[in-house]
């Protein structure tokens, strides 16, 4: 593709960086991202997903903005309060940069109609809040064969995983976590709270999978999750073994159908 | 070198550790590591991994990286220089 002047400008620290350059600038703007949920995790990471120029990004939400969303959320301004998440979060990446191309969607993602969703999309980037959503994502994204960047945040603490299904030696989420916990058990960030800041660490590293697996720079976070603990500020890798029995990625998976797992109530 | 016992997430921000390192000294099992824990650390871990005499359900205990659900559950054996990583899921977005 030919660079305009004003993108030769606005790309010009991509460009003269030795693994991206022209032809990784151009691979970014023919390249596409699905967002799922434009919360903490997800407007981070379409910030930094739109300042650099992928072409087209996807955003999904079907909630509206809360004041108490503006403390993390940096997308989102008070104005925008009562605005559809996707919607305030569109105005902002077409205001930063015109290149970008975004989809929104303002719906919840569901067994039904995940799977089309996706498949439009080159990598896609789970931001949700909840384990049922979490586990859809996962499953759908193994049976498209899309990459993934999975991540959980919760009062100082985050992690995050890169799963690329096409790759048979390395873990999807289910590999490691074959069940979504019972409804209630594990907490959410709305009862217990999370630092505003882990939303923008960990989406923003999120991103940096995204850029990465779209040039085919650097090691992903494929078998490998990385946990940050903020208050220490340390970061450590566990390794994670694929399963050859996993209920969706083995050779012979039982879960041949997506699932709509029920939500907690303290979720909804 | 022992077996290393790493813990992650809220069960690290509760336990002000991020892990400990225990001498065999017995410990066969998941069972009994979780029994030893049990003992340093005021009967915490039953209450948080088990359920009914089981793993609970999103509990992460793992052995070098795979699940222990994958291999004996609580049965399942631990020797010198195993890493067991032991953290609930994080759902938060």
């Amino acid at each position: 593709m030919n660079f305009t002047e004003e993108q030769l400008e606005r790309y010009s620290r991509h460009i003269i960086l030795q693994d991206v350059g022209v032809e990784g600038q151009t691979k970014l703007l023919e390249s596409s991202v699905l967002i799922i949920g434009t919360g903490g995790l997800g407007t981070p990471a379409a910030q930094f997903l739109a300042a650099a120029g992928v072409g087209k990004i996807g955003l999904v939400d079907a909630d509206q903005v809360e004041l108490s969303n503006l403390q993390r959320q940096v997308l989102h301004h008070t104005p925008d309060v009562g605005k559809l998440k996707v919607q305030s979060a569109k105005e902002k990446i077409n205001s930063m940069n015109p290149d970008v191309e975004v989809e929104t969607y303002d719906y919840y993602l569901m067994s039904h109609n995940i799977r089309e969703v996706i498949r439009d999309y080159d990598f896609v980037i789970d931001g949700t809040d909840n384990f049922p959503a979490k586990f859809l994502i996962n499953d759908a994204c193994v049976m498209e064969g899309k990459p993934l960047s999975h991540a959980g945040i919760i009062k100082f603490t985050g992690q995050t995983i890169t799963i690329v299904p096409e790759d048979d030696e390395t873990p999807c989420y289910r590999c490691a976590f074959p069940e979504p916990p019972k409804p209630g058990v594990v907490p959410s960030c709305k009862e217990a709270g999370v630092l505003g800041v882990m939303g923008g660490v960990i989406g923003t590293i999120q991103a940096t999978e995204a850029i990465k697996y779209l040039l085919d720079k650097g090691e992903l976070l494929t078998g490998t999750l990385l946990s940050y603990d903020a208050l220490d500020m340390e970061f450590r890798k566990i390794s994670l073994n694929r399963n050859d029995n996993c209920g969706v990625c083995s050779d012979d998976p039982e879960i041949t159908e997506l699932i709509d797992y029920e939500q907690g109530a303290c979720e909804l | 070198m022992g077996l290393e016992i790493k813990f992650f997430s809220l069960l690290k921000l509760e336990l002000k550790e991020s892990g400990v390192e225990y001498d065999l000294d017995g410990l066969t099992t998941i069972e009994d590591l979780i029994a030893r824990l049990d003992q340093d650390y005021e009967g915490i871990f039953s209450e948080k991994l088990l359920e009914d005499g089981q793993i609970k359900m999103g509990t992460i205990i793992l052995v070098n990286g795979t699940n222990v659900l994958h291999l004996d559950k609580l049965e399942t054996e631990v020797s010198e220089d195993d890493e067991v990583s032991i953290f609930p899921p994080s759902g938060g977005g």
